[in-house]
């Protein structure tokens, strides 16, 4: 009980709705007997939860990092929610836990077993476009927070691939693509497979302006289930995925302006297709022209 | 498979008859001012003991086993009396003990009688006319069924409306209703000139019927 | 097996959703069908207390399923309350796949759709195009 006290502040319903989500689905994990936690001090018996919180300047964060239980199911509601007492205590009782690995402790490179259900980001997103929407006038500012979001996904995304990428291809030396086409070609093939499990449809150049992009989907998993009221036509909720893109971008200094635009309607075969607009800046192509070939 | 109740109504909306078989939460008696005579032998569980002591020996037999086999071997016996009397009698009976009603150890959770009677031509006016206006015909359904029980329906040219109760996975049972239509109720209560047919505050209860429905519904191979 | 009919009622009785598929049951006109929405509510909610003999350990429940001449009806209850009525032709093989079906279709389209509010009238054209696949592919 003492525990629920000491976490007043955690982060809202929603987010540990969707972490129990997660504990499900990642139920066969190898386990490091005390794994080297970020946060450790939150999961130490000896420091009282309650000093924790409040000593601790990072607040927040140590209780965010909690929110993922290290026990087993049987274990209380509030235990789930806000971790457990002997959480990481002895050898005896690390074994029950492995199964259960705190977001924030398990290993970076690692991605098997721990997906999210489909369901699970699809009733999330379906909560973030309401309560965008219920905080925005028009379709634009609406796609402008969407995008927003994303832009902060597609920063934090990029760092873990490329970290991702540098660990598996053991490399001394990181390296980074600085190309405009192969740049291009790594968010199509690479940040897509991540994010969504496959490439995207197509890589296409506009043959209107040189430094127009396509980057096309016939059918996204992020938005599959979301039908746009008519009076709301002009909206794709795929400005999330068009920020998230920005984002990667962005972080590989190839400042865009990224869009996303519901084309279904001239496709009849793939009615949800939608193409991600990317107009480079002018400084990108610039700086192409500089490098040359 | 099994048969719970039978319930048959008249062309007024009123119940006249009701007898039921392997109910495991029966309807209880209803109240003194909502009861109708010749409808149904529903044991009153609700009577002193003492009083029930006084009475007709039968009655004491009547107590011990109030489920429907009970109520066989009673009408049997008064058979040997004179059919109309022990009728009279009968529901005499039933009315002096009615304001008796006092708590009982053994009282029975389902829905007095006259309530559930009500509520089964509510259910089966609605169903019907809601079938009618779907598919724009003169129809009525002809049977409907949740996880417990299915209700089967059967109509008269006369506006009679026969309805049994029986377990979910039974097929249709119409033909039952069909044949308790066209054998024991014309038999003893169209050609018996002592019920009151149409009458509105009488059913149509004899002891010659309820028997043959006895016998006819125990003699079917789903009975049990 | 012909599905002549999909209604959608919400746990407090509206109507949510109704759909014609075939034409063998007359076209009604949507103030006819919320009518009758509500009056199946109603009746579903009868039929429980009518039970006759309660099977221990098994809930008790409402009208599942009613049968006419040549057509018949059934009642999908998810543990939310909202029902799927499916009006059907005989026999009806295959049928619990089908309503099962219906329910994936619609927590996917409908439930994971911002736009739509719970309890209100279903507007997505997702769910009306997906439901429109799926009966073709079942009267065919």
């Amino acid at each position: 009980m003492s525990q629920a006290v000491g976490y007043s502040t955690t982060p809202p319903s929603s987010s540990s709705r969707f972490s129990l989500q997660s504990i499900t689905s990642s139920s066969s994990t190898t386990h490091t007997p005390n794994p080297p936690s970020l946060y450790g001090s939150s999961q130490n018996p000896s420091s009282s939860t309650i000093n924790n919180a409040n000593v601790n300047p990072n607040r927040r964060e140590s209780a965010r990092s909690s929110i993922i239980p290290s026990q087993q199911g049987s274990s209380s509601l509030q235990q789930q929610l806000f971790g457990s007492v002997g959480g990481g205590g002895g050898a005896g009782s690390a074994s029950n836990q492995q199964q259960y690995l705190n977001i924030l402790d398990r290993p970076l490179n690692k991605t098997k077993a721990f997906e999210v259900a489909l369901s699970s980001w699809a009733f999330m997103f379906s909560e973030i476009v309401s309560y965008s929407q219920s905080r925005v006038d028009s379709v634009t500012d609406l796609e402008k927070r969407l995008s927003s979001l994303g832009y902060e996904v597609g920063q934090r995304i990029l760092s873990l691939i490329l970290l991702r990428n540098t660990q598996t291809s053991n490399l001394k030396d990181p390296k980074r693509e600085h190309r405009l086409i192969p740049i291009l070609q790594f968010v199509h093939t690479q940040i897509y497979k991540f994010i969504f499990g496959k490439p995207a449809d197509g890589l296409e150049r506009s043959s209107e302006a040189e430094d127009e992009y396509m980057l096309i989907s016939n059918e996204s998993p992020l938005t599959q289930f979301i039908s746009v009221p008519k009076d709301m036509s002009d909206l794709s909720c795929e400005a999330f995925t068009a920020g998230l893109v920005e984002g990667v971008l962005d972080g590989l200094d190839l400042p865009a302006r990224v869009t996303a635009h519901w084309v279904g309607d001239q496709y009849p075969d793939t009615p949800q297709r939608t193409v991600i607009l990317i107009k480079l800046d002018g400084k990108v192509m610039d700086r192409e022209e500089a490098l040359g070939k | 498979m099994t048969i719970y109740s039978l319930y048959i109504f008249d062309r007024h909306c009123d119940c006249v008859y009701y007898q039921d078989w392997h109910r495991t939460r029966p309807t209880r008696a209803p109240p003194p001012g909502n009861y109708k005579p010749g409808v149904h032998r529903i044991p009153n569980t609700t009577v002193h003991p003492e009083q029930n002591a006084v009475r007709e020996s039968i009655f004491s037999k009547y107590n011990s086993n109030p489920q429907g086999q009970g109520q066989v071997e009673r009408d049997n016996q008064n058979q040997n009396q004179n059919n109309r009397s022990s009728l009279i009698s009968n529901t005499s009976n039933e009315r002096e003990r009615g304001p008796n009603r006092t708590t009982n150890t053994s009282l029975p959770k389902g829905l007095p009688f006259d309530e559930e009677s009500k509520l089964v031509y509510g259910v089966i006016l609605s169903l019907r006319n809601m079938v009618k206006k779907l598919s724009g015909r003169d129809e009525a359904f002809t049977s409907y069924s949740t996880s417990s029980y299915k209700l089967h329906l059967f109509d008269t040219p006369t506006n009679y409306r026969f309805v049994l109760l029986s377990d979910p996975s039974s097929d249709s049972l119409r033909f039952i209703l069909r044949q308790l239509y066209v054998g024991p109720f014309l038999e003893y209560v169209v050609r018996n000139p002592l019920v009151k047919v149409d009458s509105r505050t009488e059913g149509i209860d004899n002891d010659q019927f309820r028997t043959a429905v006895d016998k006819h519904m125990k003699g079917l191979s789903m009975f049990n | 097996m012909t599905i002549h009919g999909l209604w959608v009622i919400s746990k407090a009785g509206g109507l949510v959703f109704s759909r014609s598929y075939s034409d063998v049951l007359p076209p009604q006109p949507v103030n006819t069908i919320l009518t009758l929405a509500g009056i199946l509510h109603g009746i579903h909610a009868i039929t429980a207390k009518l039970t006759p003999a309660p099977i221990p350990g098994v809930p008790i429940s409402g009208l599942e399923s009613f049968e006419a001449e040549g057509w018949g009806g059934k009642v999908f209850l998810t543990p939310t309350g909202t029902k799927f009525v499916v009006l059907h032709s005989l026999p009806q093989a295959g049928l619990d796949d089908l309503l099962r079906r219906i329910y994936e279709i619609y927590s996917d389209a409908v439930m994971k759709n911002p736009f739509h509010t719970p309890e209100m009238p279903i507007n997505s054209s997702l769910f009306e195009t997906k439901l429109q696949t799926l009966m073709s592919s079942v009267n065919a």
